[in-house]
């Protein structure tokens, strides 16, 4: 394919490609920023450098733009510096004004019209170089997030080019990179969000159990963080978009036009859904574990027994009425059952005391708990079924052969369960689909319009072995419907080829699995009535 | 999987700080990982893929296949890759593939079309279907529809007349030996002379003309064929082996249809294999009817040659139990005088047999003059155009 076959919306995906996927990691290094500014206003409350997130921004907006024209110029080239040059001296003294102005107008224009040595050391406050250092590091994060693009999303002339291959290198798929570098950043983001939700006072006194602050979520950092994370997964969801059309392209498979805007929606609502789904989980408990644990069980014992008393019940309610028959009268009273008392809900702690609704708190506690251990058998299991050396070191070490075969077990036995409940939720349904979907008989008649085509077959063989016996040529068990066939070619030789039709037809229908489709059945119809008619004549004769 | 240290990590936060913002940080991830891998699994195993074709074509014939990919579940699949392996031998791509989404309840239509230009038992398939999660945070998924068969018969060229000797009285062909009379066809009547059979008396004509009359039968033959075919590789030259083992099959494709044609019996013999599963292909014995001759087309599009199955022996063992005035059409490449022995033992059995060479012949004329020692007619067809001679 030439460069020219390409179409205009090829270049318009490549296009919008790139320019959403800069706008959601700047806006991505944006929220980082975020989180920075809130550490530093926690370490100095006096400083407010919101702009910065502005500012940051804007770099990254500019890296991601210029990045294309950077690149067909030759490094350290004089066009090379001057561009570059250009860049950070803009850059410094935007940066600057911006810094200046943030203490008001006023105060920037003294600034200015002050003597060119106090400019000078005003120009280099640790403010500046503060600011500074975060608009180069959002500058080389941006270079990493764009050089990655760069390489995921291949030029459509170099991919659709006649010979185009892709050969395997020895450094991870760009994807991966990209995956590394948006978790990287989010750990650091991570940590710095934890450590302004801890007191360092208390925790230096050695006031461990005082050391978390009770804060809401979203506020010191925690907002910025999310929502990183949030633009994280949208960004995923684009590249690996891009990556698999790159492939397809690649391989000159033909796609669906249509898969586009579908990729774009499926992915927003999967994103909005997570979110409200992730918000609405509870993310406290009032209960420990074992706590927890217990009331469960004795939560489970207590429907048990609840149970067993009613089945007790009905089985004595039975025996009264029986009683009564013979004319006696029903007992009155009922034997004494062990009486089983409900598990009483265990002290919530003080600050819950004042809740209306106790109980929703042992619920939330354990909803909490199981979602907890849920996640770390998930965690656990995904990272063995993605590391099997792991299970394999186990296995030669003498003492711990026992856990690789724990995991053995774990995995047949949760493979089974899943088998099996996977298959009785299948027959169940399939079962009350049969019901449904039998055909409506009427007057003891089918209705063949109710038949699907493989039925059909079946009916028209049942109907043709019941009019053979009726002409005296009936179809003994032992016999297959080959054998049965040849015996019945002897009788009418003249009709042959329909039974032979008709047989063939039964045996594809009754014995493959392939689809038996409405021309067939249509066709075995009509050799249903050439032997109909043989077998009449035969009868009649 | 890259955010397991910050899984971790947040899993540590969470515990030791009681952090509520960790712990949605990490129902988000978990969210994300474990709702992918339920999507993709649970849409996959519900995906249905149905491949709709004439399972069976001439030669020449343009065969449509449509593939219908049905998800009959509420969850839409963002893509699905479709991949069907094609057979080499009736198409230049390796696969048919197609990218598709599927909405909740929806179904996509895929059509290509393939020439058949070779005989054969082609698989078609497996059909593979891939799929993976929106985020592309684990590995795609696959799931394989099985292969399916196509089946394409042999070249039949159409013949006029063929000259096959046969014994067997009583058929519906005309014959000229005046010795297989057949009493249902009546040709005149004559006047009675001593010696004649008070059966061919013709009473009503005796009663109208007042003279004795009988009947006077038009001789005929009933054709009960099997054509033999040798697939043994080691009987047919070597370098033209592959155009001389299909222009057999050729042949014995176009005798059978004519001999369906005429409403006659006809069976077949054959060794070599059956190609699917490698076995020895199933023999026919002589049957009529359109049905039939279909069932042999399938047998001869499924034969492949072998050197592990020696023509002779079989035929050996198969022709005692044939009846006697059956005919024996013989298609093989070497002729030696083994074979013509066994034919000659043949003819001596009340069969009758007709030897043809397929394909590029050596040393032909000394088989011809042997054959004739034998007395065991045998014609030679080099190529298709050899069939030629039946055409008139």
């Amino acid at each position: 394919m030439k460069p020219s076959d390409i179409t205009p919306e090829t270049r318009a995906n490549e296009r919008t490609f790139r320019l959403v996927s800069s706008l959601l990691a700047a806006l991505m290094l944006a929220c980082a920023v975020a989180t920075v500014v809130s550490l530093l206003t926690r370490i100095a409350p006096d400083w407010q450098p919101w702009y910065l997130v502005a500012f940051c921004f804007i770099v990254a907006l500019d890296t991601f733009y210029n990045y294309g024209k950077f690149k067909k110029i030759d490094l350290f080239s004089l066009e090379w510096f001057q561009a570059a040059g250009t860049q950070v001296v803009v850059l410094l003294a935007a940066l600057r004004a911006v810094i200046g102005l943030s203490h008001g107008l006023e105060a920037f224009l003294q600034e200015l019209t002050a003597g060119w040595f106090a400019f000078l050391t005003s120009f280099l406050s640790v403010e500046y170089l503060i600011g500074l250092g975060m608009c180069v590091l959002a500058w080389l994060f941006s270079l990493g997030f764009a050089g990655l693009f760069d390489e995921m999303g291949l030029d459509a002339e170099l991919i659709r080019m006649d010979g185009y291959a892709v050969t395997p290198g020895e450094t991870r798929p760009p994807r991966e990179r990209l995956l590394g570098l948006v978790f990287g950043l989010g750990s650091a983001l991570v940590v710095f969000t934890a450590l302004m939700r801890l007191d360092f006072r208390a925790a230096l006194g050695g006031n461990w159990a005082g050391a978390a602050l009770d804060v809401p979520p979203l506020s010191n950092g925690g907002a910025s963080t999310l929502l990183y994370f949030l633009l994280g997964l949208a960004l995923f969801s684009q590249t690996q978009f891009i990556d698999l059309h790159n492939r397809w392209s690649i391989n000159r498979v033909p796609v669906n036009a249509a898969i586009v805007g579908r990729w774009a929606f499926y992915s927003l609502a999967f994103l909005v859904i997570l979110t409200v789904i992730s918000s609405l989980l509870p993310t406290s408990y009032s209960l420990g574990l074992l706590a927890s644990l217990g009331y469960a069980l004795n939560l489970v014992v207590y429907l048990l027994f609840s149970f067993v008393q009613l089945l007790v019940a009905l089985v004595l309610l039975l025996f009264g009425l029986l009683a009564m028959l013979f004319g006696r009268e029903p007992p009155t009273e009922t034997p004494d059952l062990p009486s089983f008392q409900p598990p009483i809900l265990p002290p919530v702690p003080v600050e819950a005391a004042s809740t209306p609704l106790p109980w929703l708190e042992v619920a939330k506690s354990l909803l909490f708990w199981g979602l907890f251990i849920a996640v770390l058998l998930f965690a656990l299991v995904q990272y063995l079924r993605q590391h099997e050396e792991v299970i394999a070191v186990l296995r030669k070490r003498r003492g711990l052969a026992w856990l690789g075969r724990l995991w053995d077990w774990l995995r047949v036995f949760w493979q089974a369960a899943q088998k099996g409940m996977a298959g009785m939720v299948s027959a169940g349904l399939e079962r009350i689909r049969s019901r449904q979907s039998l055909p409506r008989r009427a007057g003891g008649w089918i209705n063949l319009r109710n038949l699907d085509p493989r039925q059909r077959v079946f009916f028209f063989y049942q109907a043709f072995l019941r009019r053979s016996g009726e002409s005296g040529l009936p179809r003994s068990l032992s016999q297959t419907p080959l054998e049965f066939a040849s015996r019945l070619d002897r009788a009418l030789p003249e009709a042959e080829p329909d039974i032979e039709a008709l047989t063939a037809a039964f045996i594809e229908a009754r014995y493959t699995p392939r689809p038996v489709q409405p021309e067939k059945a249509s066709r075995v119809k009509e050799v249903w009535e050439h032997l109909r008619k043989a077998l009449r004549k035969r009868r009649n004769d | 999987m890259s955010f397991l240290p910050l899984l971790i990590l947040l899993l540590v936060l969470a515990a030791a700080l009681r952090d509520d913002f960790a712990l949605t940080l990490i129902y988000l991830f978990v969210g994300a990982l474990g709702a992918g891998v339920w999507w993709t699994r649970r849409s996959l195993s519900r995906l249905k893929a149905e491949r709709s074709f004439n399972e069976r074509a001439f030669l020449g014939e343009k065969v449509k296949f449509e593939i219908q990919v049905k998800n009959p579940g509420w969850l839409p699949l963002p893509w699905v890759e479709i991949q069907e392996g094609l057979p080499v031998g009736l198409s230049t791509a390796p696969t048919f593939a197609r990218v598709t989404t599927l909405g909740p309840k929806s179904t996509s239509r895929f059509e290509y079309t393939l020439e058949a230009r070779k005989r054969g038992y082609y698989p078609v398939g497996p059909l593979a279907l891939l799929t993976g999660d929106i985020l592309g945070l684990n590995p795609p998924l696959q799931k394989n529809a099985p292969a399916q068969y196509l089946t394409v018969y042999p070249k039949i060229i159409p013949l006029a007349s063929v000259k096959i000797p046969s014994r067997s009285p009583q058929g519906t062909l005309r014959h000229t030996q005046p010795l297989f009379e057949d009493p249902t066809r009546v040709r005149g009547k004559r006047d009675y002379v001593a010696g004649d059979s008070l059966r061919r008396v013709d009473w009503k004509a005796t009663a109208a003309t007042g003279r004795m009359q009988v009947k006077m039968f038009e001789p005929s033959m009933a054709l009960e064929t099997i054509l033999c075919l040798n697939l043994n590789e080691d009987d047919y030259p070597f370098r033209q082996r592959i155009d001389s083992m299909e222009l057999a099959i050729v042949i014995a494709a176009s005798l059978a249809a004519w001999i369906s044609e005429k409403r006659q019996a006809f069976g077949l013999l054959l060794n070599g294999l059956d190609l699917p599963g490698g076995e020895t292909p199933r023999s026919l014995p002589p049957r009529k009817g359109g049905a039939h001759l279909i069932r042999l087309l399938e047998i001869l599009a499924r034969a492949g040659a072998t050197r592990e199955s020696p023509f002779l022996p079989l035929l050996q063992r198969q022709r005692a139990q044939l009846p006697w005035g059956t005919t024996l059409i013989v298609i093989t490449g070497q002729v030696d005088e083994a074979l013509l022995t066994e034919l000659y033992q043949s003819r001596k059995a009340g069969q009758e047999v007709l030897l043809i060479q397929a394909g590029a012949v050596t040393y032909s004329r000394e088989t011809q003059t042997l054959a004739g020692l034998y007395g065991i007619p045998l014609v030679s067809i080099q190529n298709e155009r050899g069939l030629d001679i039946w055409k008139k």
